[in-house]
């Protein structure tokens, strides 16, 4: 099969897209406000007996356009519309992640995120110096989320050409890769001084709705749970001939129920969140809880309490899959509401079935010399499937496109492109972009040789020893199948719209592992150390130079050299009248 | 070396040896004397140069002399009256009464006037509009109506432009009472500059303290906080009220600074304070209270939601609060048992913006048969129509106080008179030049007692520029040129401003004195000692060597 440059174009670059109708009719809406809110909230639990949490609050303003546009808001957050508004933004998404999503036992989240702290942005096309704009736009969000976003510079970001093209509406087709800019910050640890802003920004804050579940001390105990904030202009209408602006709030948990202590495999809002619900935000269109219950046909089943409001199958991709739906805005509360989900049966694990596509990355070397990564991209689907690999290397770690060997089963395999972006010290990472067609059934390598440097002494972090990280590579690729996929479509901002929203393939990127390396680490006393023992050194060798230059040792009985031990002498011995001296 | 014959033949008789120890003495002392030449002579200047902190030559002279230039703001004003004598005697007298002002400098003119253009007038609003009343900024024109008393009582009356329009029988006293209080406003300028000159000596006045601290740019940002979304619905346009209220007056103010609106609204924001329950009395409904000492504390909850990541301007912040109807009528009372004056439930923190409650009205919250959430209408005319009084306010248009029997026109729609635009002018300008000329002298001391500041090309040029501007805007006020003297003004505090906070100045500021010399220490002390100890043998030889040529002449 020829691989055409065309049929990548239309894989790859999703740009104008159908919108499908809200799904709920505004009612409810007044005229005034042109803005509406829904919250979301999906639990699945995981084959490895892990249960997953995702909220989502999606908020939709028809935001007039023009320079006022982020200058009056209702339910939109003014503080980071004014972000957006001040830095041209068009896109923007943040995400901050604690722990590692591991595809391999639990498939595929909603929405991906990097280990730490991921940042890109597509600017407008109208923008001028985009990288100071960058640097204006990290500092500010930084401020924000009370994150560490002000170390993104031009230095440790890139503008990917194929892996990030935005999500929503464009003007024209013609993308320049020049206005996208992609970060990450690996060493980012992610605590409550993120989650309590990031609560800030909605409209009901925490006091209302699903916000109120989330509580710092039910949501760093999990084993992975990553914030997250996505801007997108989208179509207002069918027609598309206005934008409106979309900004999704993500909240993503993974509990093990197992090591938090209840025994059993049972789990209940109240044991997830430490609370019930006491209602829905009332400035919400919407407010749904589903539960995927597509594992009580095929493993240990569960039973839900109270009983949903609706049941809904879901066909997507030709994999079939059953929710349980709460509409919380019809349920009446008396009391706070708890789902429990009880096991009739203890949890029998069965064999792991990996997802259709997933990864790992390592290190290999040894010394502190030359090193190399290797990146395993396994394919389980029964097709050759066409990826987009994405590595981004700090500057500090200079990689030699030349040693870039892609492997699979033992056979190597050309990469169809290749975009490598050399870096330069201390301005621009090495950016690597390898489009694939990795074969069905395999395990494709992807290995790359790099060395270790030496960095300047005030470059080194605090706790240097510690070592440096390197971010994930991504992986993005169109996954014809629907199996264990949770994404949203393109046009759909809800969970609800991801209900048999069955397309020609499904967009999928993968995060791998961030790395640590431990570089070359000086002794950080040497440099005073340097200088004091060079400075020894030079006073040593000059006094008895400056002596034999200047001075002429002599004997003691003549009179021209007056010494001190002499003089202390005759001091001493003053009633003795100095030798007659000989002229 | 020594080439005198006798002096060698008495040496060689000594033997060989002292021959060659008299040469190698000189080579010795050569050797020392190269030594301090090239560490001391040469490295040492080299030394102190090379670590030198960079600095631009500035002004000091000039910077120290603006302490002594006098702020003197130059006023024409004329006086038209009937009777020509009569207007010169008025110029005489208030003439007179402004020699003692520090700050004033007035200039009369005494001109007459047609009897036919005041008696052809319908009324002040015609005056106003006609021709006579364009005037240039900052001047004055007192015109004298003979049939004042037609249009009304007061025997002064203040207009909306420049005129102050007086009766035939008006005093000297009065008038000069009208423009120092009123128009000139002279106490609230001196205060306000010795205030800023003196800090511990002496204080602002009312007016002084709720104005806006001076700046290029503001944001003004109208919050709306429905507390209860549950049990009440607004459904306001509050964009479009901006439009109608807010933005003209703003676009008034715009040659003074730049205004950025912006609003939004917060939900499930409540009162931190928990207001008095007054239960129902006899000709009083139930409702509850809010004392005004626990204003404060009403905005320290809200400010969390109000700051901005992005703009540095100052923020006049406006807040509109609705209680629900469970907590309604809300009351400010002044002290116990009073309600704040005129009806009127709103309150302005100085320097920061103001708050209304806005009550729901009480015949949707007894109607049972309206479901929650309740919807309130919006009484905008009320709402805004306190938020621009109290932008008039922290704009730094002052209340000023009543004289008797003198009045002014009431405000138009665009909410400023141009006499008060003027005095704000004047404001901003004394208090952009002072504040200058204060940033350029404390700089200046501080540069003359810590020597680790550096002073870059581009601080160098921001500093020439701020103090060439503060002596062009007090030039320019010589000249009585009200808005280029606000330009130039401006101009000085921006770069005065931009000069002293500029980043560049602590670059070597945390370079302690102690590490210098920890590093410099193991290298200068034992080269330095040996250098220094030959020079009493360089001295000794030298003297030795002017008595061996005195010796010589002697001989």
């Amino acid at each position: 099969m020829v691989y055409s440059k065309n049929d990548w174009n239309k894989l790859l670059k999703m740009v104008c897209f159908i919108l499908v109708p809200f799904w709920i009719l505004n009612v409810g809406q007044c005229l005034v406000q042109k803005d509406r809110f829904d919250e979301e909230l999906l639990l699945k639990p995981l084959p490895s007996g892990h249960v997953y949490a995702y909220f989502q609050f999606t908020t939709v303003w028809d935001a007039p356009s023009g320079p006022q546009m982020f200058q009056h808001c209702h339910l939109f957050p003014r503080a980071l519309g004014e972000v957006a508004g001040r830095h041209n933004v068009q896109e923007l998404h943040v995400t901050l992640t604690e722990g590692l999503w591991r595809y391999e036992y639990w498939g595929f989240p909603v929405s991906d995120a990097a280990p730490g702290a991921e940042l890109w942005t597509w600017f407008r096309n109208d923008t001028k110096d985009v990288d100071n704009i960058w640097k204006k736009l990290t500092g500010a969000l930084s401020g924000l989320l009370c994150a560490s976003l002000n170390f993104i510079g031009t230095p440790n970001s890139l503008s990917p050409e194929y892996s990030f093209r935005p999500t929503g509406v464009v003007k024209n087709s013609n993308l320049n890769s020049s206005f996208v800019r992609y970060a990450t910050l690996p060493r980012e640890i992610v605590c409550t001084e993120n989650l309590t802003p990031w609560k800030k920004l909605l409209p009901c804050d925490s006091k209302k709705g699903f916000a109120s579940l989330l509580n710092a001390g039910h949501i760093h105990n999990t084993n992975y749970h990553s914030l997250g904030l996505h801007i997108r202009p989208v179509c207002k209408d069918a027609k598309c001939t206005e934008v409106s602006i979309e900004l999704r709030q993500t909240v993503s948990l993974v509990y093990d129920m197992m090591i938090l202590g209840f025994q059993n495999q049972d789990w209940s809002l109240r044991k997830l969140f430490g609370l019930g619900l006491s209602g829905p935000c009332p400035l919400a269109t919407s407010s749904f809880i589903y539960v995927d219950v597509t594992s009580n046909e095929t493993g240990t089943p569960y039973q839900l309490q109270p009983e949903p409001t609706e049941v809904i199958t879901s066909i997507r991709g030709g994999y079939e899959s059953k929710f349980k739906v709460y509409n919380i805005q019809k349920m009446s509360f008396t009391h706070m509401l708890n789902i429990v989900a009880t096991y009739s049966t203890p949890k029998v694990y069965a064999v792991n079935v990996p997802p259709v596509l997933y990864a790992s990355r390592y290190i290999v070397g040894y010394g502190q010399e030359r090193g190399g990564i290797v990146t395993k991209i396994h394919n389980n689907h029964w097709k050759h499937l066409d990826i987009i690999y994405l590595e981004n290397i700090p500057w500090f770690l200079p990689i030699y496109l030349h040693t870039l060997r892609v492997v699979a089963g033992g056979k190597e395999i050309t990469p169809i492109l290749k975009k490598y972006v050399p870096g330069k010290e201390r301005s621009r990472p090495y950016s690597l972009e390898v489009l694939l067609r990795i074969p069905a059934r395999s395990v494709t390598e992807i290995y790359i040789e790099f060395d270790y440097v030496f960095l300047k002494w005030q470059e080194y972090p605090p706790d240097a020893n510690h070592g440096f990280y390197i971010g994930s590579a991504i992986i993005s690729a169109y996954l014809p199948v629907g199996k264990n996929y949770m994404g949203l479509p393109q046009a759909g901002p809800t969970i609800y719209s991801s209900f048999n929203a069955s397309r020609e393939g499904f967009l999928l990127q993968l995060r791998t592992e961030s790395l640590i390396i431990t570089l070359p680490t000086p002794d950080f006393s040497m440099p005073y150390n340097v200088i004091c023992l060079a400075c020894t050194v030079v006073a040593l060798a000059f006094g008895p130079l400056h002596n034999i230059t200047t001075k002429r040792l002599c004997m003691k009985d003549g009179n021209s050299c007056n010494g001190l031990l002499i003089r202390l002498k005759s001091m001493l011995f003053k009633g003795r009248k100095p030798q007659a001296q000989a002229h | 070396m020594s080439s005198h014959p006798s002096t060698t033949e008495e040496i060689k008789t000594v033997g060989d040896l002292p021959v060659e120890k008299i040469d190698k003495t000189d080579y010795r002392i050569y050797a020392a004397i190269s030594y301090f030449v090239i560490l001391i002579v040469i490295g040492l200047p080299l030394w102190w140069k090379t670590t030198e902190v960079y600095r631009v030559p500035l002004p000091y002279t000039r910077i120290a002399a603006l302490n002594e230039s006098d702020f003197v703001l130059v006023t024409n004003v004329t006086i038209a009256s009937l009777d020509i004598d009569r207007g010169k005697q008025l110029a005489s007298d208030l003439d007179n009464f402004f020699k003692t002002s520090k700050l004033f400098k007035v200039h009369f003119v005494v001109t007459q006037v047609q009897k036919q253009i005041l008696a052809s007038a319908q009324s002040i609003q015609a005056l106003e509009l006609s021709s006579v009343s364009r005037r240039q900024a900052g001047d004055i024109l007192l015109l004298e109506v003979p049939g004042l008393p037609r249009f009304t009582p007061s025997q002064v009356l203040v207009g909306r432009r420049r005129i102050v329009y007086f009766a035939t029988d008006t005093s000297s006293v009065k008038l000069t009472e009208v423009l120092q209080q009123w128009l000139f406003q002279e106490e609230t300028l001196q205060r306000m500059i010795s205030s800023m000159v003196s800090p511990t000596k002496s204080e602002l006045d009312l007016a002084g303290r709720r104005r806006m601290p001076t700046a290029s740019a503001y944001d003004v940002m109208v919050t709306i906080v429905n507390p209860d979304p549950e049990k009440v619905q607004l459904n306001w346009d509050l964009q479009e009220a901006i439009e109608n209220f807010l933005s003209p007056f703003l676009r008034n103010l715009a040659p003074l600074a730049d205004y950025n609106v912006k609003s939004q609204w917060l939900y499930f924001v409540p009162l931190q304070v928990q207001p008095k329950l007054v239960p129902e009395q006899p000709g009083i409904r139930k409702h509850f209270a809010l004392s005004e000492e626990l204003l404060p504390h009403i905005i320290t909850p809200l400010e969390k939601k109000l700051a901005s990541h992005v703009s540095q301007n100052p923020c006049l912040n406006f807040v509109v609060y609705v209680p629900p109807c469970s907590e309604s009528p809300l009351y400010i009372y002044r002290q116990e048992g009073v309600i704040l004056r005129g009806g009127v439930n709103a309150f302005l923190s100085p320097r920061w913006g103001g708050i209304i409650i806005h009550n729901p009205p009480q015949d949707i919250c007894d109607n049972t048969t309206v479901v929650e959430p309740k919807p309130v209408e919006a009484d905008w005319s009320k709402i805004m129509g306190t938020f621009l009084a109290q932008l008039r306010l922290l704009v730094g248009v002052p209340e000023l106080d009543d004289i008797p029997r003198v009045s002014m026109l009431p405000l138009a729609a665009s909410g400023m008179r141009q006499w008060e635009l003027d005095s704000l002018y004047r404001v901003r300008i004394m208090e952009q030049l002072t504040s200058a000329m204060l940033t350029l002298q404390s700089l200046s001391q501080l540069l003359g007692e810590i020597s680790n500041i550096v002073i870059d090309d581009e601080v160098g040029d921001s500093i020439q520029e701020a103090v060439s501007a503060v002596e062009r805007g007090i030039e320019l006020l010589h000249q009585g040129n009200l808005l280029a003297a606000f330009e130039a003004s401006k101009q000085a505090f921006l770069s005065a401003e931009a000069a002293f906070t500029d980043p560049s100045l602590l670059a070597l500021l945390y370079f302690p004195d102690d590490q210098k010399y920890a590093v410099y220490i193991p290298l200068f002390l034992p080269v330095m000692i040996p250098v220094l100890m030959s020079l009493k043998n360089i001295y000794l030889w030298a003297a030795s060597k002017v008595r061996h040529k005195g010796k010589e002449k002697v001989d």
